[in-house]
């Protein structure tokens, strides 16, 4: 995954919010920088924890799980899709949904889960740190 | 086996891009679909619930956009997309294109084709076992004009013995013998080698085996091998043909084996035999002379960890031990070293410096296409500065346009390349066939993969360098070119030309020196006097089999009857019959002999000489003058007292201030004794070296010759007569093949092959730097014009007459021209140096040809600068004036 930005957006009770994604443009935006990389990661976690779902299944669940605060812009979960896809991370096949349409289904390979644990641990010891810094006076 | 998911996907995205968008269509839909019926459940009519859906997921296209990025394929379209749209821009441009292409297929085809004899013959190794271990040994003595003694056989038994550097030694000497039992007699040139010749080289066997150990020896059964194109070429590459015996040298030799190609050095041996199987060789006294240097070369190989100074040093120690040991068999006083020579060196000696300057000018050739190519191209993009500031307005960034360019360049380079690679293949045949009688390994050179790499190489770099610095239009020049009536920025872009004009004709001052230089040396060569009258002489090299003319009668006789059955053919003035063929560039190896007079000291080496056998009329017929005495008459019978002719190199070392007419030498220390008789002048059996001692005896008193020459002296154009000589020969014996027939001038032409070749194709390259260096000269000053119509007419409407316009023009063009010959004459000063080597007779720095260097070239400039100054003074002003 790229390399992230030390960019955090903190609300006042101390939980980190992601702001909309912005579509690319010509300068590089931390912003859209930092929501890549976390992006990748809840998909990641999601996939781990489901066997195989489609991209609306996928949004739906993120919504689900993180109580509204992550209210992605849907339009982005794709490239992030299409590049963990292309990264190898996940494979794609496609498949009948549950309501008889065709649909394109993500599940997690092997390579992705081992990334998915590194990642996890990453951002374990960099939200720590974060905290140590910012309980310091 | 299932490839690893990202290759599976890269692949799926290169090769069905089709499919992988209409999957992306499908999924972005069931996405929409899918919250879309979700907001029709929350309560949402059917189209506002889609609205609602679409808003929230954000513009489709840019999403689409983006999973494209996320592919990582972009390249490939953006490739697509700039050949695309350089390709048409060539279309509507034809003439651009064909011009730059083809100027870029001549540069690059000349330095392509350079190259691939440059690597069939400089650096590929050759092809023999570790080759880089491989080296020849070398016993001179230059002070005694003799830079190659060759080797006797104690020599060599010595040096393979004492050596302590050498793994192995092998020796080689080279003649040719009948070869009986094919249908008709066949003359074969034949390799004289010890028995671990091949296995020394690392030549395995095609067919059979090569020699055996032993096999060398006296006495061992006579076997043959041979070599891959005499079998292909006379027995089809019959393999029975292992096995088969042959007659040679009255003994039956048996084949055992062929050998794969390998490079004719030192000679193109058709078949190869034992040192034991060689009459020569073989001989008692050759065995035991150390006098008789028979061995042309020996080969070794180093021993391992051994490097080639210590080799060298080796080798020269045992040299100074068999000095001490027999100071009468080495020249001591005639300078006698040993030395090592690596063996691609041996090969290819000769022929490294002048391919190495011809790969250099080929070089600055394709310099200057390049040039012309840049100017062109810039020109080019000086008309597509609205395009280019157009797509910099809407958004393209300086990579982008840049990328463009660049792809653009390289197509065009590319394409270039690849016409210049045919025509340098073609040109290749026609230059290995001339090449190969004195191009040592000829036969290996060709387009292979090393070749086409570097052609590769050649155009993807010249693509590059003459794109590499296109100005693009920014900020407020952006708005300026943008604007209606603007004309682009032409200042900074016509310094870059000018400058590329003046580099073009800095470079062509020196490749057009280096081919004066080579023309004059050949000229040079050409005019040197080789002590012989070469025209209308006719000569016709026989080689007699020995088995049926085995005694001096029977070969006497032979020579005889070939001279009177010449004599009778008309328009013949006078006939002889000579050992060597007179400028053949061969010399026979020295004979040692003592003058009368003079005791021997036991520890000097004696005086030697070439001895060469002539017939009487021989000096009549090649014109060799008599300086002093007679020639040889018919009273210097068999019977009669023995009698010579020596030349005047020698007379002057021996007999400085006296007459040598009437002493006496002994060539068999005292029991006959020799008169000389006359003194001819010096003859060069090769133009460009020093004439070598020589004795003639005459034919009657030799051994009868078993190969030679006969010469004829004719009235009118020698080689209409070449069908005659073939028949009297025929008559003297119908059996004897005649090896060939040529005129003398023909010998003396072939004589120079080589720098005529070199002579040539450097002049052909300074041609193609001329007309390519003109044309940009004419490229770049008619540009200027189109640019300043509007300037000339306002001076025309202000009185300027036609001839200042021109004069102004000329001026601009002249200018450039004049800087550039003075740059480039500073180069080609120090870089002519370089050419040493390769000069005859012509210093580099020679004054007469830098002149007219300069001379032609301003010459040549003012031509092409006089097109477009005249089009300037044909300028009309109010046309001009009225044009914006």
């Amino acid at each position: 995954m790229a390399p992230r930005p030390t960019v955090l957006l903190l609300t006042s009770d101390r939980r980190p919010v992601l702001l909309s994604a912005s579509y690319k443009s010509p300068m590089p935006d931390y912003k859209s920088e930092l929501l890549q990389g976390t992006l990748d990661l809840l998909i990641l976690r999601t996939l781990a924890a489901n066997d195989a779902m489609h991209g609306w299944g996928i949004a739906q669940r993120l919504q689900q799980v993180s109580r509204d605060t992550f209210a992605v812009n849907q339009g982005s979960l794709y490239p992030a899709l299409h590049r963990l896809e292309a990264q190898g991370w996940i494979e794609a096949e496609w498949g009948v949904s549950e309501n008889n349409r065709q649909a394109k289904f993500y599940r997690l390979t092997r390579a992705g889960r081992k990334q998915l644990e590194e990642e996890i641990d990453y951002w374990q010891r960099f939200a720590a740190a974060v905290g140590l810094v910012l309980k310091s006076d | 086996m299932k490839l690893p998911a990202r290759l599976r996907h890269l692949l799926r995205t290169l090769f069905r891009r089709t499919e992988v968008e209409r999957e992306l269509d499908s999924e972005l839909q069931f996405h929409l679909e899918m919250e879309a019926a979700a907001h029709q459940r929350a309560g949402l009519a059917p189209d506002e619930a889609r609205l609602a859906a679409l808003r929230e997921f954000g513009g489709v296209p840019q999403v689409q956009e983006e999973c494209r990025d996320s592919w990582g394929v972009r390249f490939v379209d953006h490739l697509k997309q700039d050949l695309n749209y350089g390709l048409r821009g060539l279309r509507r441009n034809p003439g651009f294109a064909a011009v730059v292409v083809l100027t870029l297929a001549l540069g690059i085809g000349a330095n392509t084709a350079i190259f691939s004899v440059v690597q069939g013959v400089l650096l590929r190794p050759l092809p023999y076992e570790s080759p880089d271990r491989l080296v020849m040994l070398n016993q001179a003595a230059p002070k005694a004009g003799q830079p190659f003694l060759g080797f006797s056989v104690p020599d060599f038994t010595d040096f393979r013995a004492r050596n302590r550097a050498f793994a192995g030694m092998a020796e080689y000497h080279s003649m040719w013998f009948i070869l009986l039992g094919r249908p008709d007699p066949e003359r074969v040139q034949t390799g004289v080698v010890s028995d671990n010749f091949f296995d020394l080289l690392g030549v395995k066997p095609l067919l059979g085996r090569t020699f055996l150990p032993g096999e060398d020896k006296p006495g061992a059964a006579a076997v043959l091998v041979l070599s891959y194109e005499y079998w292909q070429n006379n027995f089809g590459g019959d393999p029975k043909v292992v096995g088969q015996v042959f007659e040679m040298n009255n003994k039956p030799h048996t084949v055992v084996g062929v050998i794969p190609p390998i490079p004719a050095f030192p000679n193109a041996d058709q078949v190869y035999m034992p040192a034991s199987a060689c009459p020569f060789r073989g001989a008692e006294n050759v065995i035991t002379s150390r006098q008789a240097r028979i061995i042309g070369n020996v080969f070794a190989r180093l021993k391992d960890g051994v490097n080639r100074t210590q080799a060298a040093d080796d080798a020269r120690r045992v040299g100074i031990e068999l000095c001490g040991e027999f100071p009468a068999s080495y020249p001591v006083d005639g300078g006698y070293s040993v030395d090592l020579q690596d063996l691609a060196r041996a090969f290819t000696g000769n022929a490294r410096a002048p391919l190495l300057v011809l790969f250099v000018t080929s070089g600055f050739v394709l310099l200057i296409a390049c040039a012309n190519v840049a100017n062109l191209a810039l020109a080019r993009l000086v008309r597509r500065d609205r395009e280019l500031a157009v797509r910099t307005a809407m958004g393209a960034g300086r990579a982008r346009i840049l990328r463009q360019l660049v792809t653009e360049n390289l197509l065009l380079s590319l394409l270039g390349g690849g016409l210049g690679l045919a025509l340098a293949s073609g040109g290749l045949k026609l230059l290995v066939e001339y090449a190969a009688r004195f191009l040592p390994r000829a036969n290996e050179i060709a387009i292979n993969g090393p070749v086409l790499l570097f052609a590769l190489f050649v155009s993807i770099a010249t693509g590059l360098l003459f794109g590499s610095r296109p100005s693009l239009p920014a900020g407020a020049q952006l708005a300026e070119t943008l604007k209606d009536g603007s004309r682009g920025s032409g200042g900074g872009r016509h310094r870059l030309r000018a400058l590329l004009v003046v580099s073009q004709v800095a470079v062509s001052v020196p490749l057009l020196i280096g081919a004066g230089l080579a023309a004059r040396s050949l000229y040079k060569l050409q005019q040197i006097d080789p002590g012989l009258q070469t025209n209308r002489v006719l000569a016709a090299r026989l080689s007699l089999n020995w088995s049926r003319y085995n005694d001096f009668t029977k070969r006497y006789g032979f020579w005889e009857r070939a001279m009177n059955e010449a004599s009778a053919i008309g328009g013949v003035q006078a006939v002889a019959v000579s050992g060597v063929e007179p400028l053949n560039g061969l010399v026979n190896f020295a004979t040692p002999f003592r003058l009368e007079g003079q005791a021997p000291v036991p520890n000097t080496p004696s005086p030697s000489a070439t001895v060469l056998v002539s017939s009487e009329k021989f000096f009549e017929v090649i014109g060799q003058p008599l300086l002093r005495g007679r020639a040889f008459l018919s009273t210097d019978a068999q019977q009669a007292p023995p009698v010579a002719i020596i030349n005047q190199s020698l007379a002057s070392r021996l007999w400085t201030n006296e007459d040598p007419v009437g002493r006496r030498i002994t060539f068999d220390n005292g029991t006959t004794w020799t008169t000389i008789v006359g003194v001819v002048a010096n003859t060069r059996q090769q133009l460009d070296a020093e004439p070598v001692d020589e004795i003639h005896v005459p034919l009657r008193q030799s051994a009868g010759l078993i190969g030679g020459t006969v010469l004829l002296r004719t009235a009118a154009d020698p080689i209409v007569l070449s069908r005659e000589l073939r028949e009297a020969i025929r008559k003297a014996d119908p059996q004897q093949p005649v090896t060939r027939i040529e005129t003398l001038d023909e010998v003396r032409r072939n004589n120079l092959a080589g720098r005529r070749l070199i002579a040539l194709l450097l002049g052909l390259f300074a041609v193609l730097a001329l007309v390519i260096t003109a044309a940009g000269i004419g490229g770049v000053l008619a540009f200027a014009v189109s640019q300043r119509t509007q300037e000339i007419g306002i001076r025309m409407a202000l009185g300027a007459s036609r001839a200042d316009v021109l004069w102004m023009v000329l001026r601009e063009g002249l200018q450039l021209v004049a800087l550039g010959l003075a740059l480039g004459t500073i180069a080609a000063f120090f870089l002519s140096r370089l050419m040493t080597s390769v000069l005859f007779g012509v210093e580099p720095t020679d004054l007469p040809t830098f002149v007219a260097v300069v001379l032609v070239l301003l010459l040549v400039a003012a031509a092409a600068c006089l097109l477009p100054a005249r089009r300037a003074t044909a300028v009309n002003p109010m046309q001009a004036l009225r044009a914006s």
